[in-house]
This record gives C-alpha cells, sequence and structure tokens, in this order.
C-alpha cells in the first residue's frame, strides 16, 4: 500500500524550465542511490491537447525512461510522494489551462497500484488534486440483444469520465486514470 | 493547497527557472497509442469526452 505524504519528499535533483522534466536520487534496499527521471508529456493524440501522460523511472541502455524495470526502493512511499509533488507542480504551473494528467490503467499491475494509492490517499491528496476514473461502455442497440460494433466486429467502446468512487473496490478497476488540479 | 506543499511547489520553480537541464531523458519507452486514445475515433468523439471530463472534475471538487 502506497502512503502518500506531500510533506515527505526527496529533494529534485534537476528540474527543466517547464516544469515537465525532473530526476531525484532514491536510495535503493541494497544501499545504493539510484537516479530516477520524472517525464510528464503532452498526449500523442492531437484530440486530446489538455491531457499529459506521466512516466517515471531510471534511464535505460537508449536513454529513455524505463518505466518497466522492477526497483526495489527503500521508501516507496517516499518516491511516489515525489512523483506527485512534481505533477501536482506541472498542474499548478499550468492552473489556468485546466491540464490533467492520465495514466492508462491497461496493465494490471500498474492500474492495481494507481486505484489503491488514489483510493487510500484521497483526504491527504484532495488538498491539492482531484480524481477521475474512465470507464469503457458499449451502446446497446434498439434489439435489445446486440451492441454496437466497429467495422472489426469488435464492441465500440466509448470512454465515460467519473469522479473517483472511493467505494469502489481494486477488483473492479478503472481502465484510466486522469488527475487535475483542485483549484 | 496547504502551505508546505505551497512551499515545496515555489523552490521547485525556484530550481527550475533559468534550468540548464541536463536531463536527457526525452521520452517513455512505454506504448504511447493508449487505450483512451483508441477509444476517441473522431473529432466529435473527443469533443463530447472532453466535455464529460470537464463535468466528472468540477463533481470531484464538489
Amino acid at each position: 500500500m502506497i502512503r502518500i505524504d506531500l510533506d515527505d519528499t526527496f529533494d529534485a535533483t534537476t528540474a527543466s524550465e517547464d516544469l515537465k522534466r525532473f530526476t531525484f536520487n532514491s536510495e535503493l534496499k541494497d544501499n545504493t542511490n539510484l537516479e530516477l527521471h520524472v517525464l510528464i508529456s503532452e498526449h500523442p493524440d492531437p484530440l486530446l491537447p489538455n491531457v499529459f501522460n506521466l512516466a517515471f523511472g531510471p534511464l535505460g541502455e537508449d536513454n529513455e525512461i524505463d518505466d518497466a524495470i522492477a526497483v526495489r526502493h527503500k521508501n516507496i512511499n517516499k518516491v511516489f510522494s515525489t512523483i506527485l509533488l512534481f505533477a501536482i507542480t506541472f498542474l499548478e504551473d499550468n492552473s489556468d489551462k485546466q491540464y490533467s494528467i492520465g495514466i492508462d490503467g491497461s496493465d494490471e499491475r500498474r492500474a492495481y497500484l494507481y486505484h489503491r494509492m488514489f483510493r487510500y490517499n484521497n483526504d491527504t491528496l484532495m488538498d491539492s488534486i482531484v480524481t477521475v476514473g474512465v470507464d469503457w461502455y458499449v451502446k446497446l442497440l434498439r434489439n435489445g440483444t446486440d451492441i454496437e460494433r466497429d467495422s472489426d466486429g469488435l464492441p465500440l467502446f466509448k470512454p465515460r469520465p467519473e469522479p473517483f468512487d472511493l467505494n469502489r473496490k481494486a477488483r473492479d478497476l478503472y481502465r484510466y486514470y486522469m488527475f487535475s488540479l483542485n483549484n | 493547497m496547504r502551505q508546505t506543499v505551497q512551499n515545496k511547489i515555489t523552490n521547485l520553480k525556484a530550481l527550475a527557472k533559468g534550468s540548464i537541464s541536463n536531463s536527457i531523458a526525452k521520452r517513455s519507452n512505454r506504448i504511447v497509442n493508449d487505450n483512451l486514445s483508441k477509444s476517441i475515433r473522431t473529432e466529435r468523439d473527443a469533443k463530447i469526452f472532453r466535455k464529460e471530463l470537464s463535468i466528472a472534475f468540477k463533481l470531484a471538487k464538489e
């Protein structure tokens, strides 16, 4: 369980002028230090102009963030608190623009972690951010049995956002998570 | 937003100001065509989603 405490965060070692890129050091369980990079980037879909992606992790051999690598942090709570603080800083700096940060819940492990983090830290986080969960819905056709399908015959699902339901348990994950500044 | 968090944000902005960042990470290696993007197929879909998202955030603030 991730416990967020925005008063207990690592210091940033670097921060880009646009507040989209940060680095900080995390101490690992083997007592070594690992530099972590945080990157807030525009969602690549031009139809989602005010949505940003959040990526974090060490640099891989290709000098890109490796967010899939398993890392044994000594203080995972502090790591996530730090990452969220950076994200909140970016949102606060753009508070006039209604930006939001999105997290794809298609990775089951990642969605489980974020769902529990947002659910159990809501009291702490709502001082700074509000969270929305997105489900996929499909239209029921008028014959009452068929659903709307695309040209490949697959269900034509559409996104439906709602305020994060705190009563919704982690076995009922959203498909996408988004948060924005609470202003 | 409580003052301790605001102070941290202020400090981060000061660090960022005029930064010649040595951070070389340009992007993540994760798949970028995510499920949200796949579910929005037209400008009309996007317009409806943006409006519903705005309403959802507004409700979340209540």
